[in-house]
């Protein structure tokens, strides 16, 4: 018995997980809720929004949001954030 | 013989064009052909399958590479794969196209990558 | 080929063959007459393939410029009858070989049946019936039946007779149900006005003297015939050999192309009336039919090649053939069935959820697979014998054509609307096929996302799952029970010796254990430590999975009635799980989704379960999440969320273990939970959480509940009131000289406070303290900690907070000062949780004294 790699997200349920999205973004929240297509709900999430400036320095600001439903097209990479994180 | 049907067939074809309803004897003929069709498809694709998803299926718990569409290259050991090509990887370190650009991140848990933006996975 | 299963071969056609050159020999010709009207599925064989025609082996679709070459003499492999069982079979085996009718009632074409069987019975004997002066009376007559057929309504020049019935594959399939099969078997077309083929019909009209026909027909003009008028209403009487169930059929055949044409009823009872006689006839007279099968007519027709006809009649066949080619070069090959099936074939294939089985070209390939090989040349035979017999069905097409439009209309209609149903059906059959991607379905918290409403995403491969990297396997009663497990379940006397026995050995300093616990990870917060020794995160996580998956079904199964059967949800908790360090039931509870489901897992066991889970959760309570995140020792500084997760702990678990104490364990059981605790963890750590802290108020609380009843009714007996000293003596043993340290420091509370308190409101009171740490459940412990003990251990107890006392005291006189609702408030507050603790011993404080309570 052996997992699919979305058997193992569902483990993440209720979990707080770390989601990577295209266009520089990055999502951190509790995953409540995703499908085949990788859309996903999460609850108390932060979007972190990465820019470069005009210098091309880095910059981030963040968002929050109490309920975010994420459309699966823009997700690339989900994990469990690092205890340091 | 084969040329016979080659010859029908080519007959057959000017003809179905005018026709509202496709003759029946056109019908078995492409039956044929499509059924002989259909077993070379199905014997390549099966012979594609298997060797790709022999390969895929081997390299579970293997170090992989898997690099994504927008650059991003994900080394770490494959836990499980799917159809979709999603990616369950663990240990996972994050570079952006070659492992010499160095080390962006690093994460201790299980990483998911999702299917449509993997291009590709080999095995370190 | 037959898409109908249909055998296109004439099973005598080999004798026919032979026999052809003496077309009048009656007996030879009447062979095998018997065998056809006894075969009931075969009613569309001849309209469908024609009889046995050798028509070469080309496929000719232009129904060619050259006159195909027949040879009798090569035996010839019909692709029916390969599709059957294979050439000469007799036809009775055709029944039980071949599906004559597949997905008939996909055609809904049941009407014919009715027919069949009602004409049946008679059919059989009647040819033998005729004398020869009959036969030959009716030849004669059918060869009038062209022109009589034009006076039904259809009143044409020879030339132009086709034409004028509209393209003769159109007509052929105007009627393919109405006729009966025994009427249409190759050999007996025993309805000439419909059945002729255009060829037959002039080739009938140029017949050499020499044949049997009568010369002078050929010079009878094929329309307005008067003598054959006369013939028929000579013959009208006749019917009486005709039954009545006979002429039924014949009457809707002939009726269906008169509602259609709407033709005047004049015209119309005319042509019934000749349908009528010369389906009589030609029923009467097979024989007379015999140069009708297909392989008769073209020898026929090379015969009249042979001897030249007029330059006129050539021309005039020239003509006539150039036009019947036009019109037949695509017509007929396919009949209103055939269409229909092709377009519910294709219909299918939109909706089709069993590929397989609604494969037209797999149906059919089946098919042809069962009759084994197959021979090259017959897919021309097939469509020769498609051009051959197109068009020799008259009339009606217009209302086949509606009909046909009907049904396309309400295909297409059942298709959208199975279409609309599909993706529900999809989504159950993917749960019921493939339950490892059933994703998204319900999730730990129950959660549906919503497969049902989108396509998956396309499965780009199949990779074969092993089956072996699986470490889920349970792994549970290795070993033995732990000590003491099995008392409770004793006699009350028993178990008493038990926990006295086992009170004895309790080595309170040393972690003296049955489980390989070698250390305690005090040191460290994370997760995953703890997570590590009892199987890691990942193998926790499935086990939450799959706990509640399992209460899930329990709950499905309350709801509809069913037998409650927990063992696998039993197994699935994995308390008796020796395997690892730590159990994982209890890293189940490091997860919030692992605490929450407790409530829901606790309505399903029964006590003695709940009483062995409590064990184990007390026994390994120092590996508890939530213990080490609620220590100021192991973690000062607790975060927002841990803060959230102890809350949650709190009101959740800590909810079912005092309900579980309070309403269904007795003195001894709480004792026994009590003394899994003491023996197996430091007590003094514990004590620093709140919630380690709240778990031992609990249980002495609820002892010294269930003591001081007890006092007054004399229920406790001696050893068991001596066995909770003793175990209550370990208890303050182990918290002895550490009492103090139950209070968290300043630094702790004020964390909490600035974590806990809105930041705002902080800054602007937090000189006056109003914003607290409440330490009532400090107070509560050490109220119930004194309640149980003796003076001694009351004294021990005041001696070591008497600072926290004085401390709290001070604090609350200092809130004198403030005049504020708020401070007021929190004074008495302060008070309160103080007298708790200071009541038991029989003191109260009051404004910043301490006095006895009167």
């Amino acid at each position: 018995m052996s997992d699919t790699p979305l058997d193992l997200l569902k483990l993440n349920l209720d979990e707080t997980v770390y989601v990577k999205l295209r266009g520089a973004r990055a999502l951190t929240g509790t995953l409540q809720a995703f499908d085949s297509h990788c859309n996903i709900v999460l609850s108390d999430a932060v979007e972190t929004i990465y820019e470069l400036d005009g210098n091309g320095e880095l910059s981030s600001k963040e968002k929050k949001s109490e309920m975010i439903f994420v459309r699966g097209d823009s997700v690339t990479l989900i994990t469990t954030p690092n205890a340091d994180e | 013989m084969r040329e016979r049907e080659k010859k029908t067939g080519r007959k057959c074809t000017s003809r179905i064009v005018s026709r509202k309803y496709i003759p029946l004897a056109v019908l078995s003929l492409v039956t044929r052909v499509s059924l002989q069709l259909s077993k070379l498809l199905h014997h390549i694709m099966s012979e594609t399958s298997t060797v790709s998803t022999q390969f895929l299926s081997d390299i579970i718990g293997k170090p992989v590479n898997v690099k994504l569409h927008s650059g991003m290259l994900y080394t770490g050991l494959l836990q499980s794969i799917d159809g979709f090509m999603n990616v369950a990887l663990a240990q996972v370190t994050e570079h952006y196209e070659s492992k010499e650009n160095g080390l962006l991140t690093k994460y201790n848990s299980d990483v998911f990558l999702r299917g449509t933006q993997v291009m590709y996975i080999s095995e370190v | 080929m037959s898409f109908f299963g249909f055998d296109a071969s004439l099973p005598n056609s080999e004798k026919v063959n032979s026999k052809k050159k003496k077309p009048l020999d009656f007996d030879e010709t009447y062979k095998g007459l018997g065998d056809y009207e006894l075969e009931e599925n075969d009613y569309l064989n001849n309209e469908t393939f024609g009889a046995n025609v050798e028509l070469g082996t080309d496929f000719d679709f232009g129904h060619g410029d050259s006159t195909p070459v027949s040879n009798p003499d090569v035996p010839h492999r019909s692709y029916v009858a390969a599709a059957s069982t294979g050439m000469n079979v007799p036809q009775e085996n055709l029944d039980t070989t071949i599906d004559l009718k597949p997905m008939e009632s996909l055609w809904g074409g049941s009407g014919h049946n009715n027919q069949q069987v009602m004409q049946q019975p008679i059919q059989p004997a009647e040819p033998q019936i005729l004398s020869m002066e009959e036969i030959e009376r009716q030849q004669r007559q059918l060869q009038m039946n062209p022109s009589m057929q034009q006076q039904g309504g259809y009143v044409m020049p020879p030339p132009g007779f086709m034409q004028q019935q509209g393209p003769p594959g159109n007509m052929n399939n105007q009627f393919p149900n109405q006729f009966p099969p025994q009427f249409v078997p190759p050999g007996m077309p025993n309805q000439p006005q419909f059945q002729q083929i255009p060829q037959d019909f002039h080739q009938q009209m140029y017949q050499p003297p020499n044949q049997q026909f009568h010369p002078q027909q050929m010079n009878v003009p094929p329309f307005q015939h008067p003598q054959a008028i006369e013939q028929q209403q000579q013959q009208q009487p006749r019917p009486n050999i005709q039954s009545p169930q006979e002429i039924q059929p014949n009457q809707a055949i002939q009726q269906q192309p008169n509602e259609a044409m709407k033709s005047p009823s004049v015209e119309q009872e005319a042509m019934k009336s000749s349908v009528q006689q010369q389906h009589l006839q030609s029923r009467l007279s097979p024989q007379q039919h015999r140069p009708r099968t297909s392989s008769m007519s073209r020898q026929q027709h090379q015969q009249q090649r042979r001897e030249p006809p007029s330059a006129e009649e050539q021309k005039r066949l020239q003509i006539r053939h150039a036009k019947v080619e036009k019109i037949l070069k695509h017509s007929g090959l396919m009949t209103p069935r055939d269409k229909d099936f092709i377009t519910r074939y294709q219909l299918s294939q939109i909706v089709t959820e069993d590929p397989y089985n609604e494969d037209f070209y797999f149906q059919v390939y089946k098919i042809i697979q069962r009759g084994g090989v197959v021979g090259e040349s017959n897919k021309g035979l097939i469509a020769r014998a498609y051009l051959e017999h197109s068009g020799h069905r008259l009339g009606g097409r217009y209302k086949r054509a509606d009909i046909a439009l009907q049904r396309m209309q309400s295909q297409v209609e059942k298709a959208v609307t199975v279409a609309k149903e599909r993706p529900h059906k999809n989504a159950l059959e993917i749960n019921d096929l493939d339950k490892n991607s059933e994703h998204g379905r319900d999730g730990v918290l129950g959660k549906i996302s919503s497969t049902l409403n989108s396509k998956a995403p396309r499965r780009q491969l199949q990779i074969p799952l092993k089956s072996a990297n699986s470490n889920d396997n349970s792994t549970s009663s290795l070993g033995s029970p732990i000590q003491g497990n099995n008392m409770m379940n004793a006699a009350t006397s028993g178990a008493l010796e038990e926990v006295t026995e086992s009170l004895g050995n309790v080595d309170i300093n040393a972690k003296s254990r049955v489980r390989r616990r070698s250390s305690y990870a005090f040191t460290s917060v994370d997760q995953n430590s703890v997570l590590s020794r009892s199987g890691g995160r990942k193998f926790v996580l499935r086990l939450i999975e799959t706990v509640y998956g399992e209460v899930l079904e329990l709950e499905a199964n309350l709801r509809s009635g069913k037998k409650i059967d927990n063992n696998k949800l039993w197994d699935a908790l994995h308390i008796d799980d020796e395997a690892y360090e730590v159990c994982p039931f209890v890293s189940m509870l490091s997860f919030d989704k692992g605490v929450k489901i407790m409530p829901r897992i606790f309505n399903f066991l029964n006590k003695e379960q709940k009483l062995k889970l409590l064990q184990i959760f007390f026994s390994e309570l120092s590996h508890l999440n939530i213990i080490i995140i609620s220590s100021y020792k192991t973690n000062p500084t607790p975060s927002e969320s841990q803060l959230k997760q102890i809350d949650l702990f709190q009101t959740v678990f800590l909810k079912i273990i005092v309900s579980f104490l309070s309403n269904n364990s007795n003195f001894i059981e709480i004792m026994g939970l009590l003394l899994h605790l003491i023996k197996n963890n430091n007590v003094s750590f514990i004590s620093t959480s709140k919630i380690g802290l709240n778990l031992i108020t609990v249980l002495i609380s609820r002892a010294a509940l269930i003591r001081q009843d007890s006092n007054r009714s004399n229920i406790l007996s001696s050893p068991e009131i001596s066995t909770w000293n003793e175990i209550y003596d370990k208890l303050f043993t182990s918290l002895e000289s550490k009492l103090s340290l139950i209070f968290p420091p300043k630094e702790y509370t004020n964390k909490i406070i600035s974590i806990t308190n809105d930041p705002q409101f902080l800054q602007d009171d937090t000189e006056l303290n109003l914003c607290y740490y409440d330490q009532a459940y400090i107070w509560q412990f050490l109220a119930s900690l004194a309640l149980s003990g003796k003076l001694n251990h009351q004294r021990i107890i005041i001696d070591e907070v008497r600072d926290e006392i004085f401390g709290t005291i001070t604090l609350a006189e200092s809130l004198k000062s403030v005049n504020s609702n708020d401070s007021t408030y929190r004074r008495e507050k302060l008070y309160q949780d103080l007298n708790l603790f200071l009541n038991v011993m029989g003191l109260v404080s009051r404004d910043g004294e301490i006095t006895e309570l009167k």
